[in-house]
């Protein structure tokens, strides 16, 4: 089967499926940047998710809350030295106080509450003092990403290869797509273990989502001319 | 056309593929364009102007020569158990502008419903009185009140150029705060001493009728003991102002309309003689007595009107003021190339529940 051979039902359907995962992919890097605090950058991506949780949302998503940079100073000093009771009472529950318990408390009732994740003593607070991604946040995503990322790959790969392009380009998209998709998640479950995980998050990442956004844009020009550069003509 | 395809001249048959190309690549970058997240304006600019504008509560004449800052507000600091069906989110449209002396400011918001009934006096079958109410558990009212707006500015408050109104916002843990037992979901205070914040607080019941905004401030008060409303105080005042309708015991109003009912919520304090109870059941008697802030308090005068279920509000303030104590109580726009912070909030019907935006909004002054 080739794509040029559907009707035109079947190629407005991939058009629109490629388009669909074109747009989904550049809300994700959206959402990546807004996690990450508005930018990109691997010390970001180190903070994020080879650091404390504590520390990367006050550095990312939850930056815009935070009174002044010295507070995520004191707080990162504080894990530095132990993550101590003693600590946390000498100038930590302060900057909580100040910038974090209104939503993050148990019987918080603001729009944004979050009651699930108090940060009103020290127990709760030197939780998410531990480097990389919590244990259930780490699963959550993994199985997400598993499940749905391997399903999209999979699904996308089938189509592209009815596309009218050279063959080993059909072998090399995919593989890589897959090798990202392994290496992002690999970096995530290793982040607890060092910053040089944060390397196999940004390989990792750029490569699915390069593959990703190659193969859809492929698969979108071939539906109706020939693909720039590896395109080829279509068998009659 | 099947066939055609099939051979493949369909896509060289089709004509320019130039063209096509072009097509496509519109067709990507506009669908990519839906998940762009675009950057909410924040800063409102104050248009110069040498015609100061008309404060009749309308939104025409000068008002078009200034650009609308719109702001969504859709966070709220606690839902009132008692049915409250106010709002949850709604859009305010700023707009501002200057001349040599005063600022003028345009605000106008979506409210569904105006809201007027603050506490009334209603005569009972046994010949009581009794003032409506419906506190929800924070012992606040969600149902006879009045709508409100407040516009925050910041004078040299800790946290409130990056943080906005949340600055001062400090919610109540398990009932207590600052240490103190307390029923109210939250209170606002600055966090330092010597940190202020400047709060215009328009009320439909209390400052509507007598053309002002209850100026006041908030400073970092976390004690009721100083003072019941914690950090939120009104400005230095000479005369005036509004006060509960009630006499000394609370069981019945205080003062009536010297000409007989009005129909309004609230009594004005010139037409205001006491009470002498010669009405029958179900008459109705404001709650409040309003009359005109004197001194610092009324530095803001304002008219409103609320039309086909929008609230429009003008206001004029001195670019600086010089009453007493208004260098901690007011925000004084002295510097023309300076951006001053603040935030927006509304109060639908609610006492202390108010709508509010997340972080900071600017003003800043064209030449």
């Amino acid at each position: 089967m080739r794509l040029k051979s559907l009707e035109l039902g079947g190629r407005l359907a991939v058009t629109l499926f490629a388009l669909t995962l074109l747009g989904a992919l550049a809300s994700a890097e959206l959402l990546i940047l807004h996690s990450l605090g508005g930018t990109m950058g691997i010390d970001k991506v180190k903070a994020k998710y080879t650091g404390s949780l504590l520390v990367s949302s006050m550095r990312g998503s939850m930056y815009e809350h935070v009174t002044e940079d010295e507070s995520i100073a004191i707080v990162e000093r504080w894990i530095a030295g132990g993550a101590t009771e003693a600590g946390y009472a000498d100038g930590v529950a302060d900057v909580m106080e100040e910038d974090c318990t209104n939503c993050h408390s148990k019987g918080s009732t603001m729009t944004e509450a979050m009651p699930g994740m108090p940060l009103t003593s020290h127990a709760e607070v030197e939780k998410l003092t531990v480097r990389g991604l919590p244990g259930g946040k780490l699963l959550m995503q993994l199985h997400v990403h598993a499940f749905a990322l391997g399903t999209i790959l999979l699904v996308l790969a089938l189509v592209f290869c009815a596309a009218d392009i050279a063959p080993l380009w059909k072998v090399v998209f995919p593989v890589a797509a897959f090798v990202g998709l392994w290496l992002d998640t690999a970096g995530w479950v290793l982040g607890s273990f060092g910053e040089w995980a944060a390397w196999f998050i940004v390989t990792g990442g750029g490569l699915l989502a390069a593959s990703i956004a190659a193969m859809s844009a492929v698969v979108l020009l071939d539906c109706w001319i020939r693909v720039p550069v590896i395109g080829r003509a279509p068998a009659d | 056309m099947h066939g055609v395809c099939r051979t493949g001249r369909c896509w060289r048959a089709a004509g320019n593929i130039k063209m096509k190309t072009r097509s496509f690549v519109i067709a990507v970058l506009a669908t990519l364009g839906l998940f762009q997240v675009a950057a909410a304006e924040t800063t409102l600019v104050s248009a110069k102007t040498s015609a100061a504008p008309t404060l009749d509560g309308m939104a025409g004449g000068e008002w078009g020569k200034a650009t609308a800052l719109e702001v969504t507000v859709n966070k709220t600091p606690y839902k009132p158990n008692n049915g409250y069906p106010g709002m949850q989110a709604t859009k305010v449209t700023l707009r501002a502008m200057h001349d040599s002396d005063n600022l003028y400011m345009l605000i106008q918001f979506d409210d569904p419903t105006k809201s007027i009934e603050r506490f009334p006096w209603i005569k009972q079958a046994d010949g009581s009185w009794k003032q409506k109410a419906d506190k929800d558990s924070t012992k606040h009212e969600n149902k006879f009140y009045e709508d409100k707006f407040a516009l925050l500015w910041d004078i040299n408050a800790r946290g409130f150029g990056k943080k906005g109104c949340a600055a001062a916002c400090h919610m109540a843990k398990n009932g207590m705060n600052e240490g103190v037992k307390d029923t109210a979901p939250g209170r606002k205070f600055t966090s330092r001493s010597g940190q202020t914040i400047d709060m215009w607080h328009w009320k439909s019941v209390r400052s509507w009728p007598v053309g002002q905004i209850d100026d006041q401030y908030i400073d970092s008060v976390k004690d009721p003991k100083k003072n019941k409303n914690w950090g939120r105080h009104g400005d230095t005042k000479t005369g005036g102002g509004y006060k509960n309708n009630k006499t000394k015991d609370g069981k019945m109003p205080a003062f009536m309309a010297k000409g007989g009912p009005t129909g309004d919520y609230w009594l004005m304090k010139s037409d205001a003689v006491p009470f002498v109870d010669t009405f029958k059941e179900g008459d109705r008697i404001p709650g409040i007595v309003v009359s005109t802030f004197e001194g610092p308090r009324g530095d803001i005068t304002a008219k409103a009107d609320w039309k086909d279920g929008v609230w429009t509000i003008e206001l004029q303030r001195k670019l600086k003021t010089t009453g007493e104590n208004s260098d901690t109580q007011d925000i004084q726009f002295t510097d023309m190339g300076k951006s001053y912070a603040f935030g927006v909030a509304v109060f639908d019907n609610s006492q202390i529940n108010h709508i509010y935006h997340e972080g900071v909004l600017k003003l800043k002054f064209a030449n």
